[in-house]
């Protein structure tokens, strides 16, 4: 539910944020002009009430007449120093001289005296211009008017009715950046009068419920403990200790945190970023590390992290607050990883879609089997036509529809895992790397920007690399195992069988269940076949999915998940005691987990190394 | 160091949030209103009639402008028109104003009950009754809705569904304005608006002008946070 909101929130904000923006800086703008300049009162002559008609009573002698021009209303006042008659006609005001019933004209210089009489400020007469129909200025007058112009510092026009000779509008500066901001904040861009206009009527109705969602996101943002400011004054000054530990048990580092702060703030400031893409928003799960099983669990945490790693104390960083001494577990690696330059020693290819990057390290990587390196993606352009591939995988290429062009204007990072074992290459490191093509319904998408790049370099090319790091090992006991993998999902599988059998020669029973596509995608076939005549406690599988009926293949055909159970799981004495092992593309590895939760096996009994792309 | 800035433009997001958010939605609610409501019926445009009544032409007043004048030598306009269907004066001096007919030269003002009823029911365009006659003479018993409009003015007030009151001079027999539900609906959010609580007028406020500043910040900050949301997520594995 939250998540709809946050998302609402999101959303609303993109589409009209910019407009709820100007609203407050139009509003701020409107507040802050103060009124009486904006009205231009401030330059207003301190006039006598309007004269009185005494002094002019003997002039009064014309009758003025009710023609046919349906007249409301007849006015005697005095203008100008003499009584007049102002007509107010349903067509137009008109005025007429009380002594003699002659039209009065208001001229240029007549209305240059009306303006001059009327003002107050220092400011000279620079123009007189004659306004036919009303413009911005006057919008809510009808009659033509003179609009004379003063040369004061806010460039002060008033604005004469040439039918009537009263000032109808003191204009300046201050009013027309005022009447800009009142466009801006009633989005009426044409007249600047019309805040009922549509635009403006369903803004404010989207933007409603951006305000509401902000507001019921308060209850997703504050917890009790941010508005204990007495809490929070009497623990200014002390520290608590933070202990960060690695999930393996070792490189144990203590420091004093400020309380009250974010776990995630409080491991920046000691110089352990986590990956964040949300900026602590509880929103990208990336944050996650793991602390005392029994810290609350917030909305947030039950969104990003499964049950099961919730109750094993997975919480996200940005969540949580250092409000204890405090023990964090961090991802292995996290505190050990260091960056290296590697060299490309050779780039071969290995299935059709697969290829095998064998990388030599200043000094030999101390990492442990199914661990993975980050590689630095740098800016970069390319095109098919550029690259040096076998001709099987540029028909596959351009077979895909997958966009020949590709390239990354900012640096990006890509993780793969090791597909040797420790020691196995002295400093090389061998990485299998999977040339991500469109499917078949997606023409047109680019290549898989990682794995295109990386297939560009040729040997003596360098790369930047940053591990070793992951959480995906052989748990150390006497149990059975049983791999079950495939795809470039073969890399820490291919690592960990290595490393137990050739390395340390396990004696335990271990076999391994791959599932590939077709006979070409089976990778390291030589090898496995090695390690079963040099092992017999170890044996090795495949099952094809993507035969036809007409292919040569004496071997199993379906998928690897249906084929390890009824070839061997639905009939194993003691499942429970073996360990399970599962690396492949999600789909695969969707099955395999919902195929084992099915079989009853334990969630502490499996591990998985989940690397959807 | 972007997601430490992300972080912490979250944080200033979320407390200024907390001391303004509140303002901000009563900023939006009565905004809406305002733009959802059609203004010429907020003014009542619904409720008048006789609005721009002439007067007939070839009319010659008995008394002319010379009378009226020899009769009140202080004032300073002398305006002819039609009052309620038949000619007037109406005359303004600083003493006041008043209201004499055109024929007969009697002097109409000040209006009693009768007569500002009279100019009430004939501006009135709806089909109410007159349920309350009050003559307003001391700032004490004006309600605010007159807004800065000088006493004595009589209020009527008509049994319609919008509660509409009149307000007529009793002394140049004018209808001055009107009012009615929405209208007094609508004053109710500018007052929220423009945060001047007292008089709904001053936009100059210092209140207006703190929180419009800090409405600002936090419309800035949550374009900010969009940014960095709406940032692709790189490095994913």
């Amino acid at each position: 539910m939250m998540g709809i909101v946050r998302q609402a929130h999101k959303w609303i904000g993109l589409v009209l944020g910019f407009q709820l923006a100007l609203w407050m800086l139009s509003g701020l703008g409107m507040a802050i002009l103060p009124h009486d300049k904006v009205s231009g009162e401030h330059r207003k002559a301190e006039h006598a009430e309007t004269a009185s008609l005494e002094s002019t009573r003997d002039q009064v002698r014309f009758l003025p007449e009710v023609d046919d021009r349906a007249v409301r209303q007849i006015r005697l006042r005095t203008f100008n120093g003499r009584p007049v008659y102002e007509i107010v006609a349903t067509d137009g005001n008109s005025l007429l001289d009380a002594e003699t019933g002659r039209p009065i004209v208001i001229d240029e210089a007549l209305a240059i005296e009306i303006a001059r009489s009327d003002y107050s400020g220092p400011g000279r007469i620079s123009k007189a211009i004659y306004v036919a129909t009303p413009t911005l200025a006057i919008r809510n007058h009808a009659a033509p008017a003179w609009r004379i112009n003063f040369n004061d510092p806010e460039r002060t026009s008033i604005y004469v009715s040439a039918a009537t000779g009263q000032v109808l509008e003191r204009r300046n500066h201050y009013w027309r950046t005022f009447d800009t901001l009142w466009m801006l904040h009633i989005m009426d861009y044409q007249n600047r009068s019309n805040f009922n206009n549509p635009l403006v009527v369903i803004s404010a109705l989207v933007v409603f419920w951006l305000g509401l969602s902000g507001i019921v996101l308060w209850w997703d943002s504050f917890r009790r403990h941010d508005f204990n400011l007495v809490a929070k004054w009497r623990n200014r000054k002390k520290r608590l200790t933070l202990s960060l530990t690695d999930s393996e048990g070792g490189a144990v580092r203590a420091f004093d945190a400020k309380p009250q702060q974010s776990l995630y703030a409080a491991m920046e400031e000691q110089g352990y970023p986590l990956p964040s893409s949300c900026g602590g928003g509880g929103t990208c799960g990336l944050c996650r590390v793991r602390i005392s099983p029994e810290t609350p669990i917030t909305p947030a945490d039950r969104r990003q992290i499964p049950e099961s790693e919730l109750d094993s104390g997975y919480r996200l960083a940005c969540q949580h607050r250092v409000d204890t001494a405090l023990s964090v577990i961090l991802p292995h690696g996290l505190l050990d990883a260091k960056t290296f330059t590697g060299t490309i020693v050779s780039s071969e290819f290995i299935a059709p879609d697969m290829y095998e990057l064998r990388i030599a390290l200043p000094e030999p990587l101390a990492f442990r089997a199914g661990s993975y390196v980050q590689v630095e993606i740098p800016p970069f352009r390319s095109h098919l036509d550029q690259l040096d591939l076998p001709d099987t995988v540029r028909r596959q290429w351009q077979a895909s529809g997958t966009a020949k062009a590709f390239g990354t204007d900012t640096p990006l990072h890509r993780t793969y895992s090791l597909a040797n074992s420790p020691g196995e290459l002295g400093s090389d490191i061998l990485l299998n790397i999977r040339l991500a093509l469109a499917k078949p319904d997606t023409s047109g998408v680019p290549v898989g920007i990682g794995s295109a790049y990386l297939s560009t370099l040729r040997q003596g090319d360098t790369v930047r690399l940053r591990g070793p790091f992951g959480d995906f090992h052989v748990y150390d006991d006497g149990a059975e195992i049983v791999f079950i993998g495939g795809g470039a999902g073969i890399a820490p599988i291919r690592s960990m069988i290595h490393d137990q059998l050739v390395s340390r020669s396990r004696t335990s029973k271990v076999s391994f269940w791959y599932g590939a596509r077709t006979q070409e995608d089976i990778v390291y076939k030589e090898e496995f076949e090695h390690i079963v005549d040099n092992c017999p406690n170890f044996s090795w599988h495949v099952a094809l999915s993507h035969l036809n009926e007409t292919d040569a293949w004496t071997g199993k055909r379906g998928w690897i998940h249906e084929i390890v159970r009824d070839q061997y799981l639905a009939s194993h004495p003691d499942i429970a005691q073996c360990r399970f092992y599962v690396c492949g593309p999600p789909p695969m590895l969707e099955a395999v987990l919902m195929l084992l939760n099915s079989l009853g096996v334990s969630e502490e009994r499996i591990a998985f190394d989940d690397f959807g792309n | 160091m972007t997601r430490m800035i992300a972080f912490r433009v979250r944080q200033w997001h979320k407390w200024v949030s907390l001391i303004i958010g509140a303002q901000a939605m009563i900023w939006l609610a009565s905004g809406l209103y305002m733009v959802v409501m059609n203004l010429d019926f907020i003014h009542g445009d619904h409720l008048v009639r006789n609005m721009s009544d002439t007067i007939s032409s070839g009319y010659e007043p008995r008394i002319t402008f010379s009378d009226v004048l020899a009769g009140h030598p202080d004032a300073n306009e002398i305006v002819l028109t039609n009052w309620i269907g038949k000619p007037f004066y109406r005359i303004y001096s600083p003493a006041g104003a008043h209201l004499v007919n055109a024929e007969t030269g009697n002097e109409q003002s000040p209006l009693g009950e009768a007569d500002a009823i009279s100019v009430a029911r004939y501006h009135y365009a709806r089909s109410g009754e007159v349920s309350a006659a009050t003559l307003l003479e001391n700032d004490a018993e004006a309600p605010s809705e007159i807004q800065s409009r000088k006493l004595p003015l009589w209020r009527i007030d008509f049994s319609d569904a919008g509660s509409t009151s009149f307000y007529v001079s009793p002394d140049d027999g004018s209808l001055i304005t009107r009012r009615h539900t929405y209208w007094r609906v609508f004053d109710f959010a500018w007052m929220l608006h423009i945060m001047d609580y007292k008089e709904r007028a001053d936009v100059n406020n210092n209140l207006l002008r703190i929180a419009a500043g800090l409405g600002l910040s936090l419309s800035i900050l949550g374009l900010w946070l969009l940014w960095f949301s709406f940032k692709r997520r790189q490095g994913d594995r």
